[in-house]
Parts: C-alpha cells; sequence; structure tokens
C-alpha cells in the first residue's frame, strides 16, 4: 500500500521488529516467549526478542515469568498504541496481497 | 537479565495466552489453529509444525486443517502429498475478520484502540484498491452529474465538450456495468 504515514515516536523500530510487533497483537498482544522467538528464527527475520525488549524498554515491552508457558517467560506489549504507530507505520497491521515482505525465503520447520 | 529477575505475570493475563481470543471460542483444536495462523498469515504451515506450536495432536490437527481448506481459510499445496504445506489465503474475509477479533480481545481487555486502527488501515487500503482499479473508469457518475447539474447547463451535444465527453464515458461505463 503506498499510503504515506507520518513517522511515529520513538523508540524507532525496523520493519522485522514491527512484524513481531504486529505477530504479537493478533496474539492477544501476549505470547508464550518460546513461540515468539521461533517466529523471528523460521522467519529469518535478525530480532533477538529479549535484545529488542531490552533497546525498547519495560514500558513498551514486557517479559514476564510464568508456569502457564512451556518456556516459563511471557512476553506482553505494554505500549499498544505505540506498537500500533509503528506496525501501521511499516504496513504490517492487516494482512493483504500487495503488503510488503522482507522475508521471501520461507522455511517450513520440521522439528 | 536472569529469567529470575522478571517479574511473575499477572493472574489476569493468564486465559489469553492459554485460550486464543480470551477463551471466546472455547478450548477447540481448530480454535488454536485459527488463533495461530491468523497471527502470522506468511508463513507455510505444516501439520507437524502447528502440532508443535498448539500442543495438540497430528490426527486431531487434520480435520481442523480440512474444514479450514473448506472454508477458503486455507490452501493446501500438494507437492508432496505425505507432506502436505498449508498456506494462508490473504484474500479470504474471515482472514481480515479475524484479525479484527484479535485486536478487539486486546481493546476489550486494555481499553486501547487497536481494532479502529486496523479498521481505519483497511478502508485506506480498500480506497486505495478501488482507485487504482478505476483508473480508466469516469472520475464523475451520470447519476452524480445529473443530480448536481441543472438541465439549463448542459452544453450543445454537438459542442464536443469535456462535460459531454464525462457524459459518454458514464452512460458506456453503466452499460458495461449493467445498470
Amino acid at each position: 500500500m503506498a499510503l504515506f504515514r507520518p513517522k511515529p515516536n520513538p523508540p524507532d523500530v525496523t520493519i522485522e521488529e514491527a512484524m513481531v510487533l504486529a505477530y504479537l497483537k493478533k496474539l492477544s498482544a501476549i505470547s508464550d516467549l518460546s513461540e515468539c522467538e521461533q517466529y523471528c528464527f523460521c522467519y529469518e527475520i535478525p530480532v533477538d526478542v529479549k535484545i529488542f525488549q531490552k533497546k525498547m524498554g519495560k514500558t513498551k515491552i514486557a517479559i514476564y515469568r510464568t508456569d502457564v508457558v512451556k518456556s516459563k517467560n511471557a512476553i506482553q506489549v505494554k505500549d499498544l498504541g505505540w506498537a500500533d504507530s509503528w506496525t501501521i507505520y511499516y504496513d504490517v497491521e492487516i494482512p493483504h496481497h500487495g503488503q510488503h515482505k522482507p522475508i521471501k525465503k520461507f522455511r517450513v520447520t520440521q522439528n | 537479565m536472569n529469567t529470575d529477575e522478571y517479574p511473575e505475570l499477572p493472574k489476569s493475563l493468564e486465559k489469553y495466552i492459554q485460550s486464543p481470543y480470551g477463551g471466546l471460542f472455547g478450548d477447540s483444536v481448530i480454535t488454536h489453529v485459527v488463533h495461530k495462523i491468523v497471527a502470522d498469515p506468511n508463513r507455510q504451515f505444516t501439520p507437524k509444525y502447528l502440532e508443535k506450536i498448539t500442543g495438540r495432536t497430528q490426527p486431531a490437527i487434520k480435520p481442523a486443517l480440512d474444514t479450514l481448506v473448506d472454508l477458503k481459510l486455507l490452501h493446501k499445496e500438494q507437492i508432496d502429498p505425505q507432506r502436505p504445506i498449508y498456506e494462508v489465503n490473504l484474500a479470504s474475509n474471515q482472514l481480515m475478520a479475524l484479525t479484527f477479533l484479535a485486536y478487539a480481545t486486546i481493546d476489550d481487555r486494555e481499553g486501547s484502540h487497536c481494532m479502529k486502527d486496523a479498521v481505519f488501515e483497511y478502508c485506506e487500503y480498500c480506497k486505495f484498491e478501488l482507485k487504482a482499479n478505476a483508473k480508466y473508469e469516469p472520475v464523475i457518475s451520470l447519476e452524480n452529474m445529473l443530480c448536481k447539474t441543472q438541465p439549463s447547463e448542459f452544453p450543445d451535444l454537438n459542442t464536443g465538450s469535456s462535460l459531454n465527453t464525462v457524459c459518454t464515458l458514464s452512460q458506456a461505463a453503466a452499460g458495461r456495468s449493467g445498470y
């Protein structure tokens, strides 16, 4: 979609990081940390979720301890307004055919 | 940061990890599969991968995938019958509606406006697509022009004015579209 969007407020994120934010938002903004890491791995997105969380800060993204998931950690997007503006900026908010896909090389995980 | 340094997950958020859409559609296999494919629509899915991320068995996953193929939410790629690959149908309206639902779940919990933003984005996208598709269509419809123009303002049909051209184009367009 060739719509102009003004640059959102910092902290700035890359398109790959915006895709992670969009992915988390579609999972009710909270997910198993290992699943999120797997998402980044399978798409060959160079995003280390823990480093990304540290870089953005606790007010934007938080990691929690929990027993309800296998990895014992969960990740949550805290600042939804900020996440919204970046996913819209990179056009990854809604799925559509004309979407810019930085990752063409899909890899199906078998293990 | 050490794992132990992370704070404890609030109890109120636990159900959002365990059940798709906060438990709105229960805990069935198909709901889990839908939740995962909506979150990651650009991926190619295998039954084995879905088995892993949903924690369900392969015999339970297969009928769910067949149902989603029937509903045109997924395409089945038959490259290797032993290892089918499924792709999300990005043109599916159900996919779009489910994406809005995912955002609505957060909005009702957090009081945010993710769904409104997404709906606005979708409208902008639809407008953009309509404009792109209507490249060779007349800008003013005949119906619109007749409503806004007084009969006396119509030019002489023999002058070949631009308004006359627009009128002719609109009539041709109306004829094409069957109205």
